[in-house]
């Protein structure tokens, strides 16, 4: 590092806004060799050409009901999925029994490759929504289901003990140790659960669709406008990123006591990053 | 008072306690020293309530103890305080049987009492070792137990730590006279502490030997008299000369 880097500068290089230099470039890049004519705009439109497709597809009134629709089946598919995977890995990781019982079919199913289910979902439950939120049920089901039994089954026994020497039992231990200790895995579950719900939203709307995000991807396709296909890519970026980070702000408010750690641990290691840059 | 009575323990055949009589006055400290796996550990769970005998009793005051109740107050050696709950929700905890309106109030003072007053809205993990075991203290007090029972409550702690709040706990004995019984690996720690010091030894688990110390408190943890004692309580263990028989896992 030069001497003509500013204590402005640092802060800013230190901070979040480090991770915005390459992408800021390689979108310079990109929009470089789209004028420059060396990348086929048939192939590879420049990112403003995204752009104008993204307003020109909002202006002709048709982009918002497909947002629409895809958040709609990601919504329910993975309400549907984190509710069933809820109270089977609540019932395996609780009891020993159900564990033997459901577990290893479960975990069976876990090793088909989710997709292969498709052809039968569409048979048995028609073209149309209830295959597709099938699916990103099944999708959002395993992080979930995995989570929760692995969360429940490692809650700290000597913690369940001394609830018990208090006097708490069933539902009163439920709520105040067994809960609230498992709440940091099952935010993991859900986290991965909805990741994967997006995932499977694509998945169940390339199958067969005609409207949705999944569906701008494969019109564009078909009708040679790849400046589409990009725009329902980033969308997708942006919903998925936009509905992780309402799902973490959600777990935050129930998991500050664990949060609170986490930042702290963040904390060190940035102090530790700007002592590094100092130091250059 | 707390009466023990024939209290054996067997986990698969094995003998993990033979037939313990140990009779406890109303306000007495009693200390339970010995070496690994005497079972010192597995009799005060069984008096605690958490473990069931497999046969005798613990009776008190005319009560057979069956399983955990509030008359009895437990301190294990890590602190178990819940991580998501502020220290004063960990000791509301063991007050879940009262009326909301009074919890606060007398978590408070219970915190207060073990010094942690100030830390009432904190959680767990930005305590200290020894404030955290402090806490714990708290919650164990906060109902007013007529028993107190520490299952080697310091020996995760410095010595600093551990010294101080053996002085504290004496401090808290002096104000509210509970029973108290506590095991731990530390005899001098025992001496300090105890009216009664209870020497036990394993296979089967039993009582070896018992000393009633009667030295005023506070005590010198130099006295010459304590030193005495803890040459006789080395000797029951078979600690005293090096290269005896001594059990190899116990150290001093």
């Amino acid at each position: 590092m030069t001497k003509r880097f500013t204590r402005a500068g640092r802060a800013a290089l230190g901070g979040g806004a480090v991770g915005l230099v390459l992408p800021a470039l390689l979108l310079a890049l990109w929009e470089a060799l789209c004028r420059l004519g060396i990348a086929p705009p048939n192939l590879l439109p420049a990112p403003t050409a995204v752009l104008r497709s993204l307003r020109d597809l909002w202006l002709a009134g048709e982009l918002w009901g497909h947002i629409e629709i895809t958040l709609l089946r990601v919504l329910l598919g993975f309400l549907l999925g984190t509710a069933v995977a809820t109270v089977l890995g609540a019932l395996t990781g609780y009891s020993p029994l159900w564990r033997r019982i459901l577990d290893p079919t479960l975990q069976a199913l876990r090793s088909i490759p989710s997709i292969a289910w498709v052809p039968i979902f569409v048979l048995w439950l028609g073209i149309f929504e209830a295959s597709k939120i099938t699916l990103i049920a099944v999708g959002a089901f395993f992080p979930v289901y995995l989570q929760t039994m692995a969360g429940i089954q490692q809650v700290d026994r000597k913690l369940v003990e001394v609830a018990r020497i208090h006097g708490y039992g069933g539902a009163a231990l439920v709520r105040r140790v067994l809960l609230p200790a498992t709440l940091p895995a099952y935010f993991i579950g859900l986290r991965a659960g909805l990741g994967l719900a997006w995932m499977f939203v694509v998945a169940a709307e390339l199958m067969g669709a005609s409207e949705g995000l999944g569906f701008l991807l494969l019109d564009g396709q078909q009708t040679g406008r790849p400046a589409n296909i990009l725009a329902a890519i980033l969308l997708f970026a942006i919903f998925g990123k936009a509905s992780d980070l309402a799902l973490v702000a959600l777990g935050r408010r129930f998991v500050a006591w664990q949060d609170s750690f986490q930042n702290a641990a963040e904390k060190k290691a940035h102090a530790a990053d700007q002592a590094r840059l100092q130091e250059v | 008072m707390l009466q023990i009575r024939h209290v054996s323990k067997r986990f698969d055949g094995f003998a993990a306690l033979a037939e313990i009589d140990l009779p406890v006055d109303r306000g007495e400290i009693v200390g339970i020293v010995g070496t690994s796996g005497c079972g010192k550990s597995t009799l005060l769970r069984i008096v605690g309530g958490l473990e069931q005998a497999s046969s005798g009793s613990v009776v008190l005051d005319g009560v057979a103890v069956s399983g955990p109740r509030p008359e009895v107050g437990l301190v294990f050696q890590e602190p178990r305080l819940m991580p998501w709950l502020t220290v004063r929700e960990n000791v509301e905890f063991a007050l879940a049987k009262r009326p909301r309106e009074q919890r606060r109030p007398l978590a408070d003072a219970a915190l207060a009492r073990v010094g942690l007053g100030a830390f009432a809205e904190a959680l767990p993990q930005q305590l200290s070792g020894g404030m955290a075991q402090r806490a714990s203290i708290a919650r164990a007090l906060v109902a007013r137990p007529q028993v107190l029972l520490l299952d080697e409550p310091f020996s995760a702690l410095d010595a600093f730590t551990r010294f101080s709040l053996q002085d504290h706990l004496l401090d808290i004995w002096r104000a509210e006279q509970p029973t108290m019984l506590f095991v731990t690996h530390d005899i001098e720690e025992a001496l300090v502490l105890s009216d009664r010091v209870v020497v036990m030894r394993a296979k089967p688990g039993r009582i070896h030997a018992q000393y009633r110390i009667d030295l005023p408190r506070p005590r010198r943890r130099t006295e010459a008299r304590l030193q005495h004692w803890k040459e006789r309580i080395l000797e029951d263990l078979d600690l005293a000369v090096k290269g005896g028989d001594a059990e190899p896992e116990f150290a001093i």
